[in-house]
């Protein structure tokens, strides 16, 4: 892939006048998919696949493009070429921008990350072995992705990485559910038994039968997946700059009216484990480690170099969107195996599901429960519960309301695959909230 | 969907600068139990989440069950269950050449016809490809589609309408004696079994005594989908009727994004719970 890049990128660069610029940006992967329903296959894909991003700037006009990069030289360049010259043509056609951000050259980087990995014909009987006997549901995701950036002033970046996840649901005959999610670089065939075992065995709890509980204030805690779904709240009107700007953040009241949340909660960006690549679509790189909330205070938000340009402030080389790409969260000082006596009385949710803000302006969420998650009385678990709609503000539950902090964080990986398989992970652990508000 | 109209988005934008002004000044939508009437652009969500993906054959069969969810209706329901009330009628079509998610053949061939999903609020058919009809024993439609080379067909949505009834938007209004009618998402939010629903819009209206009185901002209302589906009391006539869909609908493992079209009237619900902000 990283031939197929350079190659192309250098041919189309030459195709470039004078007072022309050019930023490349390259996604592929070579991927084993398996889709499993009732502990067998449902469906099986390879999916070997790169896009190619163009941004063209002439006279202070930007004009983008893209094409699927077939990996024959000869076609994939006169892809590019007729892409060039349709932006060419169109950036005859629009007004000037005028907060275009110009390529630069501020250096080079190169990183490969191989991994001791499942070979794709041998991962059904690794996989499916561990799930006898139980209603396994779920999909199976690896292989290596690859992600390139290039500009005509000679500055080039590439970052490979080779991964595996088995993002999965174990399911009870009545229907009540556990999650896992096993995912990593080397393949370790006891790891991964081990982990489903600790599943199945969760799945037991499940068989209770569940619960109903009223609407309501409830003490709460929240493992660290749950946590990492708040958080990503974050990324969708909440940290962005422009975003704040425009009037569309829940961050307002932090900007506007120094509210602060809980001291006990801090996030950073944080690039040093190397989830994803620090390079951007525009090919800058992000520092390794940027405060965003710090003891609760709003630090920095991310700002793209866009938005610097319009709102006159400095760029942090956040991507155009401004999204956190590798979020950790401070831990604290609550050991998980106190987590149930310190509930006392309230809920252990492990998951939640399908989030929004349900009003942006109060910072407030709202989202359900989902899988494990239970019902705890003098500090045991007593049965699952059926499933509750929350609607909380995070100036609550991050704030005055969040008791405890767990004294360890949990990665968790990131693995949508809408167009092809992401990267980064969110790094935080699991909290205890007082009062968190059930509505349906 | 190949035109637009010059004159009709040149009224819009402003009836929207309008509509903007008046959030600016407008109280929080009041909280309680209380009559909705929802215009077509909020309609397409409550459509697409707790009718739409509630129906998908292979989601019914568990394929889902991992990411988006399962679902409330089981396969026993079909031809038995009261989705609604008898107002409602809901169609699968893909064969309409003005909606967003049209075709001639699904990805399995099969050529696309429209259906009756839901017939006087009665459950009839649901929205499985010829896979799925082989695997539930469920006759379907043809929906069997994969949203590029990469990922292998799976049941989705084509274009799924809600028929229009008899009543004039002044009609549906004037059977309110105090409610809110609601436009323009803005906020969704349905549990894995879509069950559980919230959805939220940008502009309200606040209905007294049969008649639309004072803005009001934040409108937001939340159900379960069946009881709220029987609490449908009017349907909007054609001239209530909008078309819209989107581009981004997800589902499946790994995961895809399609196009769908939902088009509907304005609808009257009964006792629903309301909220505004905070």
């Amino acid at each position: 892939m990283e031939k197929i890049f350079n190659q192309l990128s250098d041919s189309l660069f030459s195709e470039l006048n004078s007072d022309e610029n050019l930023i490349l940006s390259f996604d592929g992967e070579q991927s084993q998919f398996i889709r499993f329903n009732h502990a067998t296959i449902r469906q099986t894909g390879l999916v070997d696949d790169a896009d190619l991003g163009l941004k063209f700037i002439v006279n202070n006009r930007s004009v983008h493009g893209g094409f699927t990069v077939s990996g024959n030289f000869d076609t994939d360049l006169a892809r590019g070429q007729s892409e060039i010259e349709r932006m060419r043509s169109e950036a005859q056609e629009i007004p000037k921008d005028p907060f275009v951000v110009f390529p630069e050259n501020a250096g080079s980087s190169h990183e490969i990350k191989t991994a001791d990995s499942l070979p794709f014909e041998t991962a059904v009987d690794a996989l499916l072995p561990a799930m006898s006997g139980v209603d396994f549901v779920g999909i199976w995701a690896n292989g290596r992705m690859f992600r390139g950036n290039a500009n005509n002033l000679g500055q080039k970046h590439w970052f490979e990485t080779e991964s595996f996840s088995l993002d999965y649901s174990l399911v009870t005959p009545e229907h009540q559910m556990v999650k896992g999610s096993f995912a990593g670089n080397d393949w370790h065939q006891a790891e991964y038994e081990s982990y489903v075992r600790r599943s199945r065995e969760k799945l037991s709890l499940m068989e209770r039968k569940p619960v109903k509980i009223d609407t309501g204030e409830y003490r709460t805690w929240f493992e660290s997946a749950a946590v990492a779904d708040f958080l990503g709240m974050f990324s969708w009107n909440g940290i962005s700059e422009a975003s704040l700007r425009q009037g569309c953040s829940g961050f307002g009241r932090m900007r506007h009216d120094d509210v602060r949340l809980s001291p006990k909660f801090s996030v950073i960006e944080d690039f040093s484990p190397g989830f994803c690549p620090k390079f951007n679509s525009n090919g800058e790189v992000s520092q390794e480690k940027l405060s965003l909330i710090e003891n609760g205070e709003l630090k920095n938000t991310l700002v793209s170099s866009r938005s610097a340009k319009e709102y006159g402030v400095e760029s942090n080389n956040a991507e155009s969107g401004e999204y956190m790409r590798s979020p950790k969260m401070a831990a604290g000082s609550l050991n998980h195996n106190d987590v149930v006596g310190e509930i006392g009385k309230g809920l252990y949710l492990s998951n939640i599901h399908y989030l929004n803000w349900s009003d942006n302006a109060g910072g407030r969420i709202t989202g359900l429960t989902r899988y494990a998650c239970f019902w705890v009385e003098n500090g045991e678990i007593v049965a699952p519960i059926e499933t509750m709609r929350f609607d909380d503000s995070f100036y609550n539950f991050f704030g005055e309301r969040l008791l405890e902090v767990e004294d360890k964080s949990s990665v968790n990986p990131e693995i949508e695959t809408y167009g092809g398989r992401s990267l980064g992970a969110t790094t935080c652990p699991g909290i205890l909230v007082d009062d968190f508000a059930l509505t349906l | 969907m190949e035109y637009f109209d010059k004159y009709e988005i040149l009224a819009n934008a402003n009836r929207i600068g309008e509509q903007a002004v008046e959030l600016l000044y407008a109280d929080d939508c009041p909280t309680g139990e209380m009559d909705a009437v929802i215009a077509p652009d909020q309609m397409m969500l409550q459509i697409h989440e707790s009718i739409g993906h509630a129906l998908e054959v292979d989601r019914i069969l568990g394929d889902e069950r991992n990411y988006a969810g399962w679902s409330f209706v089981k396969l026993e329901d079909f031809g038995k269950l009261q989705y609604g009330s008898k107002q409602m009628n809901i169609t699968f079509d893909p064969t309409l050449e003005s909606e967003f998610a049209s075709y001639a053949f699904d990805d399995g061939g099969l050529k696309a016809t429209k259906e009756y999903l839901i017939k006087n609020g009665l459950l009839v058919r649901g929205l499985g490809g010829q896979e799925s009809q082989i695997r539930s024993g469920l006759n379907g439609v043809a929906n069997f589609r994969a949203s590029g080379w990469n990922r292998a067909p799976i049941d989705r949505m084509a274009n799924i309408n809600l028929e229009p009834g008899d009543s004039s938007f002044e009609d549906l209004i004037s059977q309110v004696e105090y409610g809110v009618y609601m436009e323009s998402n803005k906020s969704w939010s349905i549990d894995d079994y879509r069950n559980k629903f919230q959805f939220g819009c940008e502009y309200g209206k606040l209905i007294e005594n049969g008649k639309m009185t004072k803005t009001v901002k934040n409108p937001n209302y939340r159900g379960i989908s069946n009881p709220f589906w029987r609490s449908l009391k009017g349907v909007g006539n054609t001239d209530t009727f909008g078309i819209y869909g989107t581009p981004n609908c997800g589902k499946g493992e790994p995961n895809q994004v399609i196009r769908v079209g939902h088009a509907s009237p304005a609808c009257l619900f009964e006792n629903i719970q309301i909220f505004g902000g905070v």
